[in-house]
């Protein structure tokens, strides 16, 4: 059994095959060392609440780390020095002004990508088809693809294409006029960009469209050919949680 | 909630496609990469008040096993082939 030391410390070893220690400290001020030598580690949960926090060191060797850092303050400090063969970091700043940003690469290779290129990489690309028979009605609007952006995202879309054809063979060699819009609905409230060819039409944005978790939005076709038309139409994008 | 429907509430897909049926019903098919299935569902009423799934499905969307073969003996042989 460790002795207590005359300064008051309480040396503690734990050396069973699974320990499990629960702490609560709630001081003016404490000094904690801790050695952990284990094979695995699970979670380990730190919440600091302090009106100020020294200097906390730390060094990891693993051959995997994920290392998920949540730091709110006036202003922080952080100085990260990376040596591995591979290492994917990403940053999410979210602040009212960014100070000095310097970032030192001593690499053999490294992959620069632009944002949308970076979020299919993630597997956060959207692809929105939907197609729609229109009979002959002048004039009658007809949604092919709709979809709303889920609660914690924001969709950002980054083109859209549609095409329009004859239903009947006889009709094929005539003019397939499309007159397309994409509708954003929130509260009522419609915001329109329109769209339309003959046959068909592709825009891919140069400046994405951004819409905000809740919004709907809908690829609809007008109908202005006279004969019965098959309308296509698709929206794609990328979408990323808030 | 079926897994269609809260796959397309939820954002979780990566592609979808929506067939406009004439009565107002719509057909939806949803995959994400990686996934090798696919979910397709007939909803009426979608969005609405009284929304309701009439058919769902998943489906298997891996390439036949006989492709699947064909592209394990290509890798096999690598850029060499056969002559």
């Amino acid at each position: 059994m460790p002795q207590d030391h005359p300064d008051g410390t309480v040396p503690t070893v734990f050396s069973k095959a699974d320990v499990k220690v629960p702490v609560d400290i709630q001081a003016q001020y404490i000094t904690l060392d801790v050695d952990i030598t284990a094979q695995t580690v699970g979670n380990i949960a730190i919440d600091v609440a302090a009106q100020s926090v020294g200097n906390i060191s730390i060094n990891l060797a693993a051959s995997a780390i994920t290392l998920d850092i949540n730091l709110a303050a006036s202003a922080i400090t952080l100085d990260v020095n990376l040596h591995s063969q591979t290492a994917n970091i990403d940053i999410d700043i979210t602040a009212t002004s960014i100070g000095n940003l310097t970032i030192d690469i001593e690499a053999q290779s490294v992959g620069v990508y632009l944002s949308p290129d970076w979020e299919v990489k993630q597997g956060n690309q959207k692809q929105i088809t939907g197609s729609s028979v229109v009979a002959d009605s002048f004039l009658t609007s007809y949604v092919t693809a709709t979809y709303t952006v889920p609660a914690g995202k924001e969709f950002y879309l980054y083109g859209v294409s549609g095409c329009g054809h004859a239903n009947a063979q006889a009709d094929g060699d005539l003019n397939q006029i499309c007159s397309a819009r994409i509708i954003k609905t929130v509260d009522a409230a419609e915001a329109y960009q329109y769209l339309g060819g003959n046959g068909g039409f592709t825009y891919p944005f140069t400046v994405p469209i951004k819409y905000e978790a809740g919004v709907l939005i809908e690829l609809e076709f007008k109908h202005i050919a006279n004969h019965d038309m098959l309308y296509i139409g698709s929206m794609f994008g990328f979408e990323r949680s808030i | 909630m079926k897994e269609g429907l809260r796959r397309f509430y939820s954002g979780d897909f990566n592609t979808m496609n929506q067939q406009w049926q004439s009565d107002g019903s719509v057909v939806i098919t949803l995959s994400k990469d990686d996934e090798n299935k696919a979910y397709r569902f007939k909803v009426t009423d979608l969005y609405g008040e009284h929304e309701e799934v009439l058919e769902d499905e998943v489906i298997d969307t891996r390439p036949p096993t006989y492709i699947e073969a064909r592209m394990k003996e290509a890798k096999k042989h690598g850029s060499k082939g056969s002559t």
